[in-house]
């Protein structure tokens, strides 16, 4: 140690961790907090369907058909949100129907992700001719129209909860490979990947504990924005009739069967209208939100 | 003295790529470079940007495999090594310290990797190894949780030091360590690096472009022009009779703290030739004030003297002033 005497004070780090800073700066963020308090009131409203719905959301009682919702003159406080053409609670209906876009936007974000994040990391990393083959399927996923191909498929083998989910989670994972790859990219060329092969490193160790946690702000980021348009994307198919079946209360279905009663009671194609564009922006909130609170160390 | 590393006639080219349909191109980034680095000593390369120092040091730290030629770590064939051999024995410690550590990881886990991934020693040897070199070269205990983020330039080359040295390598190879650093922390990490070079008997290959870093430390200094060692030489002898006109011109480019004395020429002009078209016979020809006849289309042997120092120059054999025998 003698000839380290005098090589300088050596400063004691902040004291604040890395976990504390993050919680600091996501509290301090206006936007994502108010996603983020959506976000969960819908996940909880949905997820509490089972206890929280007064009514079967399937229960037909065609007696009671087309009752308003409480703001309006007629409306009932049995059925505070009304009930739709066949008589069916509409709030119960609501309610379970959040499930629904919560499970589609979720496994589709994960199977997608996984796919996505799986050739970006590889063709990212590996570079050559591993990242030829890889953009090349990338480019040929981006010549396809999502909504076309989703919809030729569904024609050919009718749809399902299930269909739907696949059909997207095996399209829409093009922003993630190409996102991941740019970012793999540039780790790749820095010195601590250079530092850990040259420490005996296998390939496999440096990707997942050296270059992933190092992409995986944007993979987040990614993440949110494709559980939202995944979401939206199975609104539309089953406002097209291509997608969910009935009677599952999906809110895309839920607005293709108000729209034939849009014009005597608004309020039916409004209800579930208004919970999609919530949840879409409660997550595209978040997802914002994420991509500032997780943005470069030291920024704090 | 015995050989620890050795570079046998080592060439590295890429292969350049102008679109689709051009052809492509071979890049030769290390050109027929032979090299031997004995134990104990520090062995500098110097050069200027460009010259495939980097190239070099990333296929003598067994990260780039050579186009040709063999590299021998301790007699042994690099090749026929396994990863986790080359790494126990030849360790790197690199210019950026802002980019050569993780910074999704503690500054602990960091310098145990090396150790980690061999795989023969539990977390807990592997965190007490780790904080035991943090301390020996100079961070006490409590930046051991910190992340890279909390730390100075020179604290983090520290980090990078010691996650270099906690397996205790035989040869360190350390590429441009102090030029991204602050001046007055330079002095502290070579300081630093020459106390840990004699507490564990390091052998060090040296790139830099600090002549007078150089000078300071080094045992021998090869020069590098266009990926080809020009000129190889004990340290005082470079630095007193420089023998090939690109060393000549490098030392006169080294800026003196003198005031007055303004920014040296170095006589060379701007131009570094295309790497990918480099200039037949002699590759410093073009921009060599001393050039003879045959400089532009004969290759010029290496030529070695008493001492040990080598030199890739016609003007060897041929001092100036003598007539131009064709």
């Amino acid at each position: 140690m003698a000839g380290l005497a005098g090589t300088g004070a050596v400063a004691a780090p902040p004291e604040l961790s890395q976990r504390a800073l993050l919680w600091r700066r996501m509290r301090g963020h206006k936007g994502f907090l108010a996603g983020a308090i959506l976000l969960a009131i819908i996940v909880l409203a949905s997820v509490l369907a089972p206890w929280l719905a007064p009514h079967d959301p399937y229960a037909q009682d065609l007696t009671k058909r087309m009752i308003p919702p409480i703001w309006e003159a007629r409306g009932q406080w049995v059925h505070p949100l009304g009930t739709d053409n066949l008589g069916r609670d509409y709030l119960s209906r609501v309610l379970w129907g959040g499930q629904i876009s919560l499970l589609i936007g979720l496994s589709v974000m994960v199977i997608s992700g996984l796919i996505g994040a799986g050739l970006g990391l590889a063709a990212g990393y590996f570079g050559g001719r591993i990242d030829l083959a890889i953009t090349f399927i990338i480019t040929t996923r981006l010549a396809l129209p999502v909504v076309l191909v989703a919809l030729a498929v569904v024609a050919m083998i009718s749809g399902s909860l299930l269909v739907v989910i696949l059909i997207l989670g095996l399209l829409k994972w093009d922003r993630f490979a190409v996102v991941m790859r740019s970012a793999t990219q540039q780790v790749r060329g820095l010195d601590y990947v250079a530092a850990a092969e040259a420490a005996g490193a296998s390939t496999p160790r440096i990707i997942l504990r050296e270059v992933l946690p190092n992409v995986a702000p944007q993979l987040i980021v990614v993440a949110t924005v494709e559980a939202a348009s995944a979401i939206l994307l199975e609104a539309a198919l089953s406002f097209l009739g291509l997608g969910v079946q009935p009677p599952l209360p999906s809110w895309g279905l839920m607005i293709s069967e108000a729209k034939a009663y849009m014009f005597f009671s608004f309020w039916l194609i409004a209800i579930p209208g208004s919970a999609l564009a919530l949840l879409v922006l409660a997550i595209n909130l978040v997802g914002d939100g994420l991509r500032d609170v997780l943005a470069p160390d030291g920024r704090a | 003295m015995t050989i620890l590393l050795e570079a046998r006639n080592v060439t590295r080219s890429f292969t350049v790529s102008r679109g689709l349909f051009a052809p492509k191109r071979r890049l030769n980034a290390v050109n027929g470079v032979s090299l031997a680095v004995e134990e104990g000593e520090i062995l500098a390369i110097v050069g200027e940007s460009g010259c495939g120092k980097s190239t070099l040091a990333r296929m003598l730290l067994g990260l780039l495999p050579a186009s040709s030629g063999e590299i021998r770590l301790g007699g042994q064939d690099m090749r026929s090594m396994g990863r986790l051999d080359i790494a126990r024995r030849v360790q790197p410690v690199f210019q950026d310290p802002y980019s050569s550590l993780n910074p999704r990881r503690r500054i602990a886990e960091i310098v145990a990797l090396p150790m980690e991934v061999q795989g023969t020693a539990d977390a807990a040897t592997c965190r007490r190894a780790a904080l035991e070199m943090l301390e020996r070269v100079g961070l006490p205990e409590r930046f051991a949780q910190a992340y890279p983020a909390q730390l100075s330039g020179g604290q983090r080359q520290r980090v990078a030091i010691a996650r270099a040295l906690v397996m205790r390598p035989e040869l360190v190879i350390c590429d441009e360590p102090t030029s991204a650093l602050d001046v007055s922390v330079q002095s502290q990490i070579l300081n630093l690096l020459m106390d840990l070079r004699h507490d564990f008997g390091i052998t060090f290959v040296f790139i830099s472009h600090n002549l007078a870093v150089v000078e300071h430390i080094a045992s021998r200094v090869a020069v590098m022009y266009l990926g080809q060692v020009v000129e190889q030489a004990e340290t005082a002898a470079l630095f007193e009779r420089p023998r090939h006109p690109y060393t000549q011109a490098l030392l006169a480019s080294a800026l003196t703290p003198e005031p007055g004395l303004g920014i040296p020429d170095t006589g060379l002009g701007l131009a570094f030739p295309d790497p990918l078209a480099p200039p037949p016979g002699c590759p410093f020809h073009p921009r060599c004030p001393q050039r003879l006849a045959r400089c532009d289309k004969v290759v010029p042997p290496v030529f070695e003297d008493e001492e040990g120092g080598r030199v890739a120059c016609h003007l060897v054999a041929q001092p100036p002033g003598t007539s131009v025998t064709p």
